[in-house]
């Protein structure tokens, strides 16, 4: 079955709309299986995501596009206590996590 | 709000947050069947998750008013779910861990509506806002996290 949600494309462009993407650092919080992110990933320069559900972190991972491996990475956390440097990122995105 | 100021500290100057989330509303269920007629089924019962809707607006704008934030721009939008029938809609539901909750009474309409054409699409209908904020300066004298 093709993925069942938003076919019509109204949150990709409602994303694109809002923030450019292009070679961008991007924190995606609450990931969950990746789905947002293979919405603007093709022109960002890196995008790490984050959940705390294990099981949706190996999901993403296996579900990672081959041309996109080299810049998207995901990563089993909670924003709460994640350890980021400083001024790491250019784009955090929170989907429905907070 | 620790969450907030922690993604303040990521951003880098000029950075943006994107936060999107639903609209504080009771989602609509309806089925098209075969291809022409709407019928309305009833509303996903989200009324747990609105508190967390209206606690993350809060959470928002109180790191706009502390100036830790600035919001630049919203849209809001549908965001639709398709399923051909009423098991993917469930098993859809369980993936995504869902803590809405459906009437008996949609799930029985919706089977049997759909088992009464030969093609069938249930849709769940969902307003959502994106804001996109800008990294502020942060509040003046505020103590930097660790």
């Amino acid at each position: 079955m093709t993925d069942p949600v938003d076919p019509e494309g109204n949150e990709t462009r409602a994303i694109h709309d809002l923030v450019d993407f292009t070679d961008k650092d991007i924190l995606e919080i609450g990931c969950g299986d990746g789905r947002l992110i293979w919405r603007y990933a093709d022109f960002a320069s890196s995008v790490l995501g984050i959940d705390s559900v294990e099981s949706d972190i190996h999901q993403a991972r296996t579900s990672t596009p081959e041309h996109l491996r080299s810049k998207v990475a995901f990563r089993t956390a909670d924003a709460v206590a994640a350890e980021f440097a400083s001024e790491s990122f250019d784009v955090v995105i929170l989907g429905r996590s907070i | 709000m620790d969450v907030l100021q922690r993604i303040h500290r990521w951003l880098r100057r000029g950075g943006l947050l994107l936060d999107l989330h639903p609209e504080p509303e009771q989602p609509p269920v309806e089925v098209t069947l075969d291809g022409i007629r709407n019928v309305y089924l009833g509303r996903i019962d989200t009324t747990a998750l609105i508190g967390n809707i209206h606690g993350a607006r809060a959470a928002l704008r109180s790191v706009v008013e502390a100036g830790w934030f600035e919001r630049e721009r919203a849209v809001v939008f549908d965001f639709v779910s398709h399923f051909p029938g009423v098991d993917e809609w469930l098993q859809h539901r369980d993936k995504r861990r869902s803590s809405s909750v459906v009437d008996r009474a949609i799930i029985v309409s919706a089977r049997s509506a759909l088992s009464a054409v030969t093609s069938g699409d249930l849709q769940v209908r969902e307003r959502v806002l994106a804001t996109r904020f800008k990294r502020g300066r942060g509040p003046r004298g505020a103590p930097r996290l660790p």
